[in-house]
């Protein structure tokens, strides 16, 4: 594999012309932060030497020689130090010298000017002569020609051909119209085509049915649900706060369901941006919409009411959301910067704590689902509070009077000095240090306990407590209800933002005020105002002057991933200059220009995609073409994709027929086993024990709850996200816990049997109909000649192995014959077949 | 060349076609590298992230690691680290306390040990009469006597001492070592996890997560009886020859599926990793079944008291699994309700806790060297934090994250030997302060593995167990 890859990596290298120049970012900055910064940065200045910023290089240090020169390598003092021959004159100082290869780089870097792209502050080169090539406009590229026109389908298989070709590749045909329905079903909604739906498209012999297909599965209802699931990994969503408590968040769901809506709606995608930054702000009124702002809730929470929330848990918080929109919609890796200024993309520590100022100002808040209600709610709950709180205190006030003498003569009663006792005496919220220590040693000894006080009261004084007692009793329980509510975010107070130095909460410099990055605004938009949310939520997507260009190259390069299990830029949630080149720089231009020039549109995008050539292909396998590109990078041919933990369990109960298509609405939480339901403490919420399964909970799963600190087990080990932070690459990794899974998880066994019961009602009657009802619900095709016989010989065996081994009677002979059924139907369910989509 | 894996034959060296090429069936070594754990940082690759930079790497001192968790923060001054200053100050108010953040509120006047301590071993340390079976182990025991950590808050601490970091999302130092090493063996999963039957930690199953590496490489779930592994158990009804008929049925179907695909390798490990999980079915039941051990080795871990019962009987399953070749066994002593955390009755909560846990690990050490296995397995002791030498409440101790005590036994450290020491109350680090990031490099060092190098690209940065910094102690090495 090893191999594998370094083959794959020198076919895109050597044939495109990233190698040709010098990057000051992809190749400068990481030599210079990681040998150089150390001793010659801003904080450090070692001979009055600082070499990270072009100026100051320029300058040079003590010794009054410029460490660079541009366009004269020779005359640079940077390349004659780094270069130098007597390891006491050389620098780095002590450990490895630079390597040949990072001389030459740097070397080269000074003949051609030593371009710095901007990192502190307005860069003089600015946005369009940044050197890498994800922070740069969009550039307009003409569509290249190809040889084998007849191949093309939509524009997307030119970019691909045309690169196939220049490697000498064919790409192959197109897969069997049986293989294509099954791809384009689950892609698009997740779940498998009916076998009816199957049978209908092989039959449809019309030009244009795969577009017409594709056109249906878009206007889907279960698009969104497939869809949205893509990008609540990114949003990292869970119904659960994480930490200790692992508190519920009833009101989550608001914006799950909200993700749903807008893809299946086709909501443009700088709208999606600016309803989930600021959608508070936008259209306060509109609950629907400000449940967008769930995105910046939906991080795990460290207890913002709680007597530990440290000012680094708030900055925690802060990062989380940070860097949560970093990978989602900017495909950067902002978290890098938090500490120090990032070593290898242009983002200064000070534009990430602007970044951050934006959402310091933020809380999350529970906003009410009908603002009317929530002024009658206000209403109550305060004078709920104006009665409950004297009550309250009148009782307390009424006890300490009584419990107060008893305490008194304990105090008298005490083995200890005179003067301790007095010291004692003091009411606790009076006490001083010594005293508090005295009250602490002895609290056990003089708490006064509510039987202990009883025994000492008159029978009417127990009478007048227990009247006082029921009356605020009475009190507490007119404490109105909730009102449902949407969980988002709202403007707290003014706040001033402070700049950590190496990112240590006690190390606070300067204040900084909401702003953008530097490095990807233009020139003209450096002075502007960015105050709100507002404004921040559109120069993400302002492709003149802002983030857009970038934010629509990682907008089609998540479609592209999740379409074809890989993306153009391999690292998704990582487009700067250590995250990988684009397979096909043209193409992901050519496709994010589209989705600007369609108003940012996803579904248009979806279908270029998706009825191109270059999707419809088939797997087939080559040696001679795997020899050339044995990495499929250029996408020669249609790899088979296992399909997500989602999609499994959402395949297997729509092959059992009982999956319950109801959309939206509070989560559900499906049985776990016992053993897998944990329990740190008895107060805080836990998965509920001994749920039954059936129709509320055989919801698309979707719509299961996410728990950060109890992943629902099955989803878990297929990979779900954890939630932790954004995801925008799963794990594809398994292991036999999948298959123990499918072998022995009650849900599967279950579901098997609805499945085998199901066969049973739709097939005639006689083993053989069964086989073949059996693989047209679940694989939608009918079995092979060779298959066929596999399976009733396996049928036969089997239910003779059940007789054996629980005993031939009469009478469970037929029970025997369905268990072998099942076990045949749960095989189908745990079959590659199944798993892999081709 | 990248990181290199676990030690072992030099097939993760071989490119695939190398191996297709050399098991003639064009399966096997490829689909388990795909597939197990034992693949270490290979498997890795298959999600296109690469571990970084090769370097020299130690030599390995212990093969396996049993963390003996006291969930709920021990306090490490009642137990071994005995301060005369404590004793001679008690009742006294501590200066500090205006300034000092508390767990739960007020802290009261200092407070000495509820418990009598005596000198042991040929090293002379301390331990306190609630230890007296461990007691006897003392020289083989290395003691971090400077133990700190972020923050006093159980779950962050948790996360912490277990992942090097406070925040949510990070790998399990288990995840790391059977990333870095994988297992030696296939039909087990290489980081295990025991919590008290009483409850899990607060937290929760994050606290043993592969965070961003591989999922493979989380802890697997052990509990005591026939089923200790999740869906481990046969569905009702079916015998273990109607099963294999039905996994032969589906892999005569995958192998057709697959003889149409070629160019699919993971469909070869898919196969595989059924007849893996047929297999765990057997071992991991006898893994942890205790019937074919001794009266006299159960007594051994106390497994015949009702107190040390649960304890002892996890610890010898711990035993049991890293002699098959388990990486990571961790065993939480204290769960719901029933932990360290002694805010109030101190005295009474820890007598329990450790007469729970005393014979068990003193039993442990015990047989792990006469069975020779002590030289290859590092054992360790030690909760999230420690607890204040102060008075809560008169008879209880706050959390204390400022100086706290662990220890590390076996696997290549010098018994008998102590590195750093907190004030002479107990209170805070003073000499040479122990981090988690030096804990955890000094628990890599042992295993063969630089802390430096063993990383993981995630969103654009080389991820490490240590983060930027960790320190092996090399003055508890031996």
């Amino acid at each position: 594999m090893v191999a594998r890859h370094s083959i794959a990596l020198y076919c895109l290298l050597a044939s495109g012309p990233v190698l040709a120049q010098v990057d000051f970012e992809r190749d400068i900055r990481p030599i210079l932060s990681t040998h150089c910064w150390k001793c010659h940065g801003i904080a450090t200045r070692m001979s009055e030497l600082q070499l990270d910023s072009r100026e100051a290089a320029l300058r040079g240090g003590a010794s009054g020689a410029p460490a660079i020169v541009p366009g004269d390598p020779a005359a640079s003092a940077l390349i004659a130090r780094v270069a130098h021959v007597r390891s006491s004159e050389r620098m780095p100082p002590g450990g490895q010298p630079l390597s040949e290869e990072q001389i030459a780089l740097i070397r080269r870097w000074i003949e051609s000017g030593a371009h710095w792209s901007n990192q502190s502050g307005p860069s003089p080169e600015g946005l369009q002569s940044s050197q890498h090539w994800a922070f740069r406009r969009l550039r307009d590229v003409a569509l290249p020609d190809v040889s084998d026109r007849r191949w093309v389908r939509t524009p997307v298989d030119r970019f691909i051909l045309a690169r196939l070709e220049s490697e000498g590749l064919a790409p192959n045909e197109a897969a069997p119209r049986a293989t294509l329905v099954r791809r384009l079903h689950f892609d698009l909604t997740g779940l498998p085509p009916s076998a009816d739906r199957v049978g209908a498209f092989a039959g449809d012999t019309a030009p244009r049915a795969y577009e017409r297909l594709a056109d249906r599965l878009l206007e889907d209802k279960h698009f969104g649900e497939r869809w949205a699931r893509h990008w609540l990994d990114v949003a990292r969503y869970a119904d659960s706060a994480g930490y200790e408590e692992d508190r519920p968040r009833p009101n989550a769901y608001h914006y799950r369901d909200f993700v749903i809506r807008a893809f299946n709606a086709d909501m443009p995608f700088d709208e999606l941006v600016k309803l989930q930054l600021a959608g508070d702000l936008i259209e306060p009124d509109d609950p629907r919409r400000v449940a967008a702002t769930g995105f910046l809730a939906a991080g795990p929470d460290v207890r913002p009411d709680f007597v530990n929330f440290r000012k680094k848990d708030r900055y925690d918080e802060l990062d989380d959301i940070v860097s949560t929109i970093g990978t989602a919609m900017l495909g950067l890796t902002l978290g890098c910067a938090r500490c120090h200024d990032h070593k290898y993309d242009p983002i200064p520590t000070r534009d990430y704590y602007q970044l951050l100022a934006f959402f310091d100002r933020t809380e999350r808040y529970g906003h009410p689902v009908d603002p009317s209600e929530a002024a009658r709610y206000e209403e109550l709950l305060a004078d709920f509070e104006s009665r409950f709180e004297p009550a309250t205190r009148e009782l307390d006030q009424w006890i300490e009077a009584r419990a107060k003498p008893i305490r008194l003569e304990r105090i008298s009663g005490l083995d200890i000095p005179e003067l301790e006792k007095e010291l004692l005496k003091v009411p606790e919220d009076k006490a001083n240090a010594l005293q508090a220590a005295l009250l602490v040693r002895f609290s056990e000894q003089l708490k006064v306990t509510d039987d202990q006080l009883r025994e000492s009261l008159t029978e009417e004084e127990r009478t007048e407590w227990d009247s006082m007692s029921t009356a605020l009793e009475a009190i507490r329980a007119s404490k109105p209800g909730e009102i449902p509510r949407v969980l988002g975010i709202r403007e707290g107070g003014p706040k001033e933002t402070r700049l950590l130095l190496r990112g240590d909460p006690d190390q606070e410099g300067d204040v900084v005020a909401p702003d953008v990055l530097g490095a990807l605004t233009c020139e003209s938009g450096r002075s502007d105002a960015f105050d709100s949310r507002i404004d921040l939520a559109a120069w993400i997507t302002d492709v003149d002057c802002g983030a857009g260009a970038l934010a629509a190259r990682v907008t089609v390069n998540r479609l592209w991933q999740h379409h074809f299990g890989r993306g153009l830029v391999e690292t998704p949630g990582d487009f700067g200059t250590r995250g990988a080149p684009p397979s096909h720089p043209d193409l992901l231009e050519w496709l994010s220009a589209e989705l600007v020039r369609g108003g940012w549109r996803l579904k248009p995008i979806h279908k270029l995609i998706v009825t191109s050539a270059t999707y419809r292909q088939s797997g087939a396998w080559d040696e001679s073409r795997a020899e050339i590109d044995p990495g499929n990078r250029l996408w020669w041919r249609r790899e088979a994709r296992r399909i997500e933990a989602e999609t499994v369990r959402d395949a297997i109960l729509a092959v059992s027929g009982m999956l319950n298509r109801t959309m939206f609405g509070p989560s559900v939480k499906p049985r776990i086993p016992a053993e897998a339901i944990y329990n740190p403490v008895e107060s805080y919420d836990q998965w509920p024990a001994g749920v039954r399964d059936g129709p509320a909970t055989w919801r698309r799963s979707v719509y299961v709850f996410a728990k950060r600190a109890n992943l629902f087990p099955f989803l878990q080990s297929f990979g779900a996200p954890s939630a932790l932070g954004s995801c925008a690459r799963r794990d594809v990794s398994m292991g036999p816990i999948q298959a123990l899974a499918l072998m022995n998880d009650e849900f599967v066994r279950e579901q098997s049997r609805f499945f085998a019961e199901r066969v049973l009602l739709e097939a005639a009657a006689g083993t053989a109909a069964r086989v073949r009802a059996a693989y047209r619900l679940s694989l939608g095709r009918l079995p092979t000649e060779a298959e066929f016989v596999a399976a009733v010989s396996f049928l036969d065996a089997q239910t003779a192995q059940y007789s054996d081994d629980l005993g031939e009677q009469a009478a469970s002979r037929s029970q025997h014959r369905m268990r072998a059924l099942v076990d045949f139907c749960q095989g189908l369910l745990a079959s590659n077949e199944f798993l892999y989509v081709d | 060349m990248t990181w290199q894996g676990p030690i072992g034959n030099g097939s993760r060296f071989w490119s695939r076609r190398d191996c297709l090429a050399r098991t003639g069936s064009g399966f096997g070594l490829l689909a388990l590298s795909a597939l197990l754990a034992d693949v270490g940082a290979l498997g890795a690759q298959a999600g296109g992230d690469a571990p970084v930079s090769p370097r020299a790497r130690p030599p390995a001192r212990a093969k396996s690691v049993i963390w003996c968790f006291m969930y709920g923060g021990p306090s490490g001054i009642d137990l071994f680290d005995y301060k005369p200053d404590l004793v001679r100050h008690d009742g006294k108010p501590f200066d500090g306390a205006s300034e000092l953040q508390t767990f739960s509120g007020k802290v009261g006047p200092l407070m000495r040990p509820p418990f009598a301590f005596k000198r042991h071993g040929q090293c002379g340390q301390t331990v306190s009469d609630l230890y007296p079976n461990l007691a006897r182990h003392v020289d083989s025991i290395a003691f971090l006597k400077s133990c700190h950590v972020e923050t006093n808050v159980h779950d962050q601490a948790l996360f912490q001492v277990n992942t090097g970091m406070t925040r949510l999302g990070f790998p399990s130092a288990g995840s790391w070592i059977t990333y870095g090493l994988g297992s030696e063996n296939r039909n087990l999963p290489g980081f295990v996890v025991m919590y008290d039957p009483r409850g899990i930690p607060v937290g929760g199953a994050p606290l043993w997560s592969s965070g961003f590496l591989p999922s493979i490489h989380g802890g697997t779930v052990f509990r005591q009886g026939a089923s200790p592994i999740l869906n481990l158990q046969r569905p009702p009804g079916m015998s273990a020859a109607a099963q294999r008929r039905q996994l032969d049925f589906v892999a005569a179907m995958n192998r057709e599926h697959q003889r149409a695909r070629p160019g699919e390798e993971a469909l070869d490990a898919r196969i595989e990793s059924f007849e893996l999980a047929f297999r765990m079915q057997a071992e991991a039941p006898s893994a942890v079944d205790l019937s074919d051990e001794t009266d006299e080795t159960k007594r051994l871990y106390g497994i015949d008291a009702p107190a040390s019962g649960t304890y002892g009987a996890q610890l010898l399953m711990a035993r049991r699994l890293v002699e098959r070749g388990c990486r990571m066994v961790q065993v939480y002593s204290g769960g719901t309700n029933s932990d360290w955390d002694s805010h109030s009755k101190l005295e009474a909560n820890h007598r329990l806790r450790a007469h729970e846990t005393d014979k068990p690990i003193a039993g442990l050490l015990a047989d792990l060297e006469r069975r020779g296995l002590l030289d290859e397995t590092l054992v360790i002791w030690g909760g999230e934090f420690g607890r204040l030498p102060m008075s809560e409440g008169g008879g209880g101790r706050d959390h204390n994250p400022h100086g706290f005590l662990m220890w590390m036994a076996g696997g290549g450290v010098r018994g008998g030997s102590s590195y750093g020491a907190t004030d002479e109350i107990g209170f805070r680090a003073a000499e040479n302060p122990v981090s988690v990031h030096d804990i955890h490099a000094t628990i890599l060092h042992l295993l063969g593995l630089d802390h430096e190098s063993l990383a993981f690209r995630h969103d654009g940065r080389d991820f490490r167990l240590t983060d930027v910094s960790g320190t092996v102690i090399r003055e508890i090495l031996a």
